[in-house]
């Protein structure tokens, strides 16, 4: 009778165990394809990125030399005044900053510095452009060195910002449209040919923040032809970061971010998961050797 | 801190991007085939062009090296291939002047660019755009490239030409006066139309020259359909000191096409007389040729005609090569001296002549056996009818006054049929006549048949159908048991020939005493001898009833199984005396 028992309550710890093993397994191995996240292999993810070398943090701006530092911000979601605020603050102790992503995220950023910001719709080149008028090409004039703008759009800015000092940094073609009558993908009558505003610095002390219009910069559509620009940005030993704040309140997300490194699972994971599991089966056998 | 300088430095000064930059980078885009894009940029590039702005030089560069659409990609080369050498003309200080007399003629490929982007882009915005290009920009183009022509082939001091500046019309007479000094002479005045020499004039003079050239007459003009402003060339060629100049000047004519109008009813029967009645308001003589198109092709009424300010009308049958439906009048006059060739066309309907018949049937016919009777009148002539029901030619006869076709509906008892009649002019004097109708036939023969039939046949089912409709209304109701063992037993009593039928006389007498004692009879699962121990003797208590019963049972066993069969008298006897047996109990 005891040994049947003993044999029951070891099944359901080994059941136990395991569950929570495959759950883990899971949630490491199964793909997540949020945008601009870390570990997403899809048009809008990161991942290429990471493999290029960049860490990721869900807290980048504590504890980092802003000096060493290149810091890739890309959201989908808008900044808040205390997040904007520790940004402009890592940019004046002289960090560099990129930033891109959704309208709202942009749109948010570039109001939070003291702007007057109009949204007036998707830019399309289909001259200067790759494969499609979406990936248009822009020219940084001072390196000879070409960017491809996944999905870039432009807005109307009036004013000057609370801090620092924005100057646009670089324009679509002459052959760019706005997408804004009707936003088809395709040009028509009325809608404005010329070229745009689509990337602005704001130099605050010896920092600059690079605020890029566009859905995509060094996401992995389009990351294999900005990687001069990265280079060029991380120059001088800066190491490249990759915020992931956004993703702090998604549990699948920020556990995903804790348990992987840039080279597979972390060691601390697979360090505690061995300990769990010989804490428990130490229990288990020395509990069948006492009965 | 001094590399985050640097570093800033290099960042910060990503300046406004420079157009010639772009030109460089690696760009691969998708062939272009949004025509209202490729409109759009070409009306920039030529508004830069006309501002002498080298942003439309850049344009032009970039697309003539962008893939278009592979049915605009010539067109789109040549078009910006002709802005390019344009701006290679004004950029240039020692441009030829042949170099920009062939621009004049490359510059009329926009206008066909610009037409074929129009035709295949649906936005309503394009024909501004189109129109502001060939209206406007491009004879602007035009006018800057005679300038220079003209300024290129000054030479003050030595030649002087004068030509009318006013617009001229065909046939018009241009004096040209010429003014050498004593160092050069005038040797001839020359009229060309693009490259084509039309006059030449030698000149007999010292100093002052003149001579009179004439502006040649439509006809002799290729390609011009439509009212224009023609440019023509006047070279002037002279020497001086042993050196050959040309000195161009270039007058305008303005070329028309006719005001001719062709009159005539827009409806006609066919056969009738068509009254086509034509002028001209030009004031002019004008020879053509009238024809007329439709579906089958085009044919000539009048292989000439004379159209003068004088309505003139034509009378025509409305016969072959008209055809029933739509026809249109095509009136094409030649060019003359002074109007352009032409072509104008006019709509007419042609109706058919039906024959003078009247065609009438029921929609709904209720008949003995089915017929339908079509009732066809004809006023004059003889026609054949020709009846369809569903497609099928049921009927055919000739008709002279009033005729009635009886037709059969078919067989079945009622019907809904499609019926045509087409009545046909043998001498083809007339068209055909089709009359269409949807009959409804009750067949009242089939249908009497029909329900005797049924009738029958439901008195034959009723039985069963009323054991079915009972057996439906019962299977589901546990509170009708009762009716469902009688249903039961109904069932086996209607079956009973069928399950106790029994191949035996005897077995048969056994059952009648059986069923006369009130005992139940054998089941289907029960053997005689087993029923006889179980049954029969638990209830027949009088011993001399139940030897009886036990010498029937081996009678009928010996009856169904033995090939010696017993005397079915045998048997008689015994149920006689059972009977008696019973009689006496009672």
């Amino acid at each position: 009778m005891l040994l049947r028992r003993r044999r029951s309550s070891l099944l359901a710890v080994y059941l136990v165990v395991l569950t929570a093993l495959l759950a883990i397994s899971l949630i490491v191995v199964l793909p997540v394809d949020y945008d601009y996240y870390a570990l997403s292999t899809s048009e809008k993810g990161h991942r290429n990125l990471v493999e290029h070398g960049a860490s990721w943090s869900t807290s980048p701006l504590r504890g980092v030399d802003a000096n060493k530092t290149l810091l890739v911000v890309a959201r989908r979601t808008p900044i808040s005044s205390s997040e904007l605020e520790e940004l402009v603050d890592f940019t004046s102790r002289g960090g560099v900053v990129v930033a891109y992503g959704s309208r709202e995220f942009t749109e948010s950023l570039l109001r939070g510095l003291g702007l007057s910001v109009v949204y007036w719709g998707l830019v399309l080149d289909p001259v200067f452009s790759e494969n499609s008028p979406r990936r248009v090409l822009v020219e940084l004039s001072e390196r000879n060195t070409s960017v491809t703008l996944n999905t870039p759009y432009v807005f109307n800015i009036t004013g000057t910002p609370s801090r620092g000092e924005l100057e646009h940094a670089a324009y679509t073609s002459i052959f760019s449209f706005v997408d804004g009558i009707v936003e088809n993908g395709v040009y028509d009558i009325g809608e404005p040919i010329g070229e745009f505003p689509v990337i602005y610095t704001l130099r605050v002390n010896s920092g600059v923040l690079v605020v890029v219009c566009a859905q995509g910069v060094f996401t992995n559509s389009v990351l294999r032809e900005n990687s001069e620009w990265l280079k060029l940005l991380a120059s001088g030993g800066r190491s490249i970061v990759l915020d992931q704040s956004e993703f702090e309140s998604n549990i699948l997300a920020y556990f995903k971010l804790l348990v992987v490194t840039p080279r597979g699972v972390s060691p601390l994971l697979v360090l505690v998961l061995s300990v769990v599991i010989i804490v428990v089966l130490y229990y288990v056998y020395s509990r069948g050797g006492i009965e | 801190m001094k590399k985050s300088k640097t570093l800033l430095l290099v960042v910060l000064v990503v300046a406004v991007t420079a157009a010639s930059l772009l030109e460089g980078a690696s760009r691969s885009p998708r062939p272009i085939s949004d025509c209202s894009y490729l409109i759009t940029i070409l009306e920039k590039a030529l508004n830069y062009a006309l501002d002498f702005d080298y942003r439309g030089e850049y344009i032009a560069r970039v697309m003539l090296n962008t893939p278009v659409d592979p049915k605009l990609q010539d067109l789109h080369r040549k078009a910006y291939r002709a802005v390019l050498d344009y701006y290679a003309i004004i950029n240039s200080t020692r441009a030829s002047l042949d170099d920009m007399r062939e621009l004049l003629g490359e510059l009329d490929v926009i206008e066909s660019y610009a037409s074929s982007l129009q035709r295949c882009s649906r936005e309503r915005g394009v024909v501004a755009i189109a129109t502001r290009i060939t209206r406007h920009l491009l004879p602007s183009l035009k006018s800057h490239v005679e300038d220079l022509v003209k300024h290129y082939s000054e030479m003050p001091g030595l030649v002087l030409v004068s030509v009318p500046e006013r617009v001229l019309e065909p046939g018009d007479q241009v004096p040209v006066e010429v003014y050498v000094n004593d160092t050069c002479r005038a040797i001839s005045a020359l009229l060309l139309y693009k490259d084509t020499i039309l006059e030449s004039v030698n000149f007999t003079c010292s100093s002052n020259c003149s001579a009179v050239l004439s502006i040649p007459p439509a006809s002799s003009l290729q390609g011009i359909t439509r009212s224009t402003t023609v440019k023509f060339t006047v070279v002037i060629r002279a020497t001086c000191g042993g050196r050959e100049l040309r000195v161009y000047r270039f007058i305008e004519a303005r070329y028309a096409t006719p005001r001719v109008t062709i009159d005539a009813p827009p409806m006609i029967t066919r056969g009738d007389l068509l009254a086509v009645t034509v002028n001209t308001t030009s004031g002019l003589v004008l020879a053509g040729v009238l024809l007329v198109k439709n579906t089958v092709g085009e044919f000539p009424l009048l292989s000439s005609i004379i159209i003068n300010s004088t309505p003139t009308t034509y009378d025509f049958r409305v016969d072959k090569p008209f055809v029933v439906g739509a026809n249109a009048l095509k009136l094409c006059v030649n060019a003359s001296e002074k109007t352009l060739p032409y072509c104008l066309e006019k709509g007419i309907i042609v109706q058919p002549r039906h024959p003078r018949v009247s065609v009438r049937t029921t929609t709904a016919s209720i008949t003995r056996v089915g017929e339908i009777p079509v009732y066809i009148t004809s006023e004059s002539g003889e026609y054949t009818a020709h009846v369809y029901l569903n497609g099928v030619l049921v009927a055919e006869s000739r008709v002279s006054s009033t005729e009635t076709i009886t037709i059969n509906s078919g067989v079945l008892p009622l019907s809904v049929l499609n019926l045509r009649v087409i009545i046909r002019d043998p001498s083809g004097e007339h068209d055909d006549y089709v009359y269409s109708a949807v009959v409804t036939s009750i067949n009242m023969a089939s249908l009497l048949l029909v329900l005797f039939a049924g009738s029958l046949a439901t008195l034959a089912l009723r039985e069963h159908e009323k054991l079915f409709v009972l057996s439906l209304r019962t299977s589901s109701t546990l509170a009708t048991r009762r009716v469902k063992r009688e249903v039961a037993r109904v069932l086996e009593e209607f079956l009973k020939p069928y399950t106790h039928k029994l191949k035996s006389h005897i077995l048969e007498l056994y059952y009648t005493i059986l069923t006369r004692l009130g005992v139940r009879l054998p089941h289907h699962y029960e053997t005689l001898r087993e029923h006889y121990s179980l049954v029969v003797k638990s209830v027949i208590k009088k011993s001399s009833v139940r030897e009886a019963l036990w010498k029937v049972v081996k009678l009928a066993e010996r009856d169904l199984y033995s090939r010696k069969k017993p005397h079915l008298k045998e048997a008689e006897d015994l149920y006689e005396g059972v009977l008696s047996a019973i009689e006496e109990e009672t």
